[in-house]
């Protein structure tokens, strides 16, 4: 479409981006919903004997007023607005993506991009050779040979604790270090809590885990971890043979591996732009997506192709529904 | 802040010319501009290049010449960091990265394009704008251009977003139109024609554009890919 080396120069247009998805959806001057709301905005209370004020409302002269923009749910009595962009809450099980941020004591600090960086306490690490043991004062001094600062790692929430505090565990091979490949950062809200949160896509060679914090990790198939992987999910047996292979430095990626790689999280970073779910199915639609149109990598975020998302999207609600 | 390990991966990435967002080695982000977004400015753009956002407004103003340069306009050029662009930018780190900014640009606009000195090869003397077009009285009264810009966020090229925003802000300015009457007492004074019609534009087209280059090495004792100096070179072109 454009050749190396052009540089594209269109003009800004406000609200181009609604334009998009209205002509992609086939509606224009969309109405606003009604239950969307500004801060400030009064929520209705009418039919109601009492409510339950809930988060993101105040009572301002007795009427019920909306402090963030957002999205007003009901549940029973309980009223609260939802917002469109909010921080991760962690929940105890949620598998999440994170940034050694520091390590104090017997525990590294993770940035999960939550309101408080969690903690991975070195108890709670996957310790090679899959035996437990005591930690003892040797492993805490050898705590950066595990993970240094800096480093993305993936780990499971083992608990939440009442102040908020959240705590880490890595006690499965399938977790830890992540190298050699990309990171998406999307808004948590577009992810749902699945079943699954790693998945090989073996026919792409593509390894990929959506954190449940935004955190999406895109990167080539290695052969080696994902015997790892394999290996772990059949009961811990042979750890120490995966290990060992998995220390081993991998071959580097080829040209296209990086493609396919750079192609994923584009089309991640497509659904993040149109704020649409990201999970796995939806990914790969997109992916398809663009393989069918013969779109080129760098023009996966153009205007163009992001209509055609939506209209795909369009389409298969629509026929969903009929369903 | 990275890992050694997503290092390595930007770094193959860039060797097989398959960036990180799929753009090669040689592409730019797209650009969205957009022109007289200060209304109060004689000319002004704002420029999105990815999520870095520049927006700059040009004044033209009355003044007299410099001493050294009787029959030319004067130009100034003032760089600013919102310190929302970007949580490196408070403090003063800010104002001497902006001061560096201002000056790449002040040169790269003066007639003769003396340029960042590194690889700009011989100016031509047609590059550059023609200052002399704004002189109004020779010695006595010139236009004076102020360029004011203002980074609203930083996403990386910063200087290239300036740069191009500034020429985009210089090709929209209109100057008024100026009339030399010479009154009864025999000194000549000059008449501005406020009408917008009766403005005229500055001619851009063959000015430079600074752009920034990385280079990415290998750091020999890690085995990690860093990012090398950063040169800015000037790009002649056909501006529009």
């Amino acid at each position: 479409m454009s050749a190396a080396g052009a540089v594209r120069v269109r003009q800004h247009q406000p609200g181009a981006d609604i334009a998009l998805i209205e002509r992609g959806l086939g509606v224009h001057d969309a109405p606003t919903s009604t239950i969307f709301v500004c801060v400030g905005d009064e929520i209705s209370t009418e039919g109601q004997d009492g409510f339950l004020r809930g988060h993101g409302t105040q009572v301002v002269d007795g009427k019920l007023v909306a402090t963030v923009c957002g999205v007003v749910e009901r549940v029973n009595k309980l009223i609260y607005v939802k917002t469109l962009n909010s921080r991760y809450n962690a929940e105890q099980g949620d598998v999440v993506v994170g940034r050694v941020a520091d390590i104090a004591g017997k525990a590294w600090r993770v940035d999960l991009k939550s309101r408080q960086e969690s903690k991975l306490l070195l108890s709670a690490v996957h310790l090679p050779g899959g035996i437990q043991r005591r930690r003892n004062a040797e492993d805490e001094l050898n705590m950066r040979a595990f993970f240094r600062e800096g480093e993305l790692i993936s780990a499971e929430v083992q608990s939440v604790h009442a102040d908020g505090s959240v705590a880490l565990h890595t006690r499965s091979a399938k977790y830890g270090k992540l190298t050699h490949g990309q990171l998406v950062e999307v808004p948590p809200n577009l992810i749902k809590r699945q079943k699954q949160h790693f998945h090989t896509l073996e026919a792409l060679g593509i390894e990929l885990i959506i954190g449940c914090n935004g955190l999406v990790w895109v990167a080539p198939l290695r052969p080696d971890r994902a015997a790892a992987a394999a290996a772990a999910a059949a009961g811990g047996a042979g750890d120490a043979a995966a290990d060992a292979a998995a220390a081993a430095p991998p071959p580097p990626p080829t040209k296209g591996q990086l493609e396919v790689v750079c192609r994923m999280a584009n089309a991640i970073r497509v659904l993040t732009r149109l704020y649409m779910p990201v999970y796995p199915a939806s990914i790969m639609a997109t992916y398809e997506a663009a393989m069918d149109r013969g779109v080129e990598l760098r023009d996966m975020l153009e205007p163009d192709f992001l209509e055609a998302v939506v209209k795909q999207e369009a389409q298969r609600r629509s026929s969903a529904m009929q369903e | 802040m990275a890992s050694a390990g997503e290092a390595a991966f930007c770094q193959i990435s860039i060797e097989n010319d398959v960036r990180l967002d799929g753009r090669s080695c040689q592409d730019m982000r797209p650009v969205e501009l957009e022109l007289g977004v200060i209304a109060q400015a004689a000319g002004s753009a704002r420029l999105h290049m990815g999520a870095t956002d520049v927006i700059v407004g040009v004044k033209v103003e009355v003044g007299s010449p410099s001493s050294s340069a009787p029959n030319q306009g004067r130009l100034q050029v003032t760089v600013e960091f919102s310190p929302c662009a970007s949580p490196i930018y408070k403090g003063r780190f800010g104002e001497t990265y902006g001061e560096q900014i201002a000056a790449a640009i002040e040169a790269s606009l003066a007639p003769g394009g003396r340029g960042g000195g590194r690889g700009a090869g011989s100016p031509s003397p047609s590059s550059g704008l023609d200052l002399s077009k704004l002189c109004i009285l020779t010695g006595k009264t010139a236009w004076l251009l102020y360029i004011d810009a203002l980074v609203l966020n930083d996403d990386g090229n910063v200087m290239g977003a300036v740069s191009a925003a500034t020429l985009a802000a210089l090709r929209d300015t209109r100057i008024p139109k100026v009339e030399v009457v010479t009154d009864a007492a025999g000194e000549e004074e000059i008449e501005l024609d406020d009408s917008p019609g009766a403005a005229w534009r500055l001619d851009v087209s063959g000015l430079p554009l600074v752009l920034t280059s990385s280079q990415v090495r290998r750091a020999k004792e890690e085995g990690r890919g860093t990012r090398g100096g950063e040169r800015e070179r000037e790009w002649e072109g056909n501006g529009h």
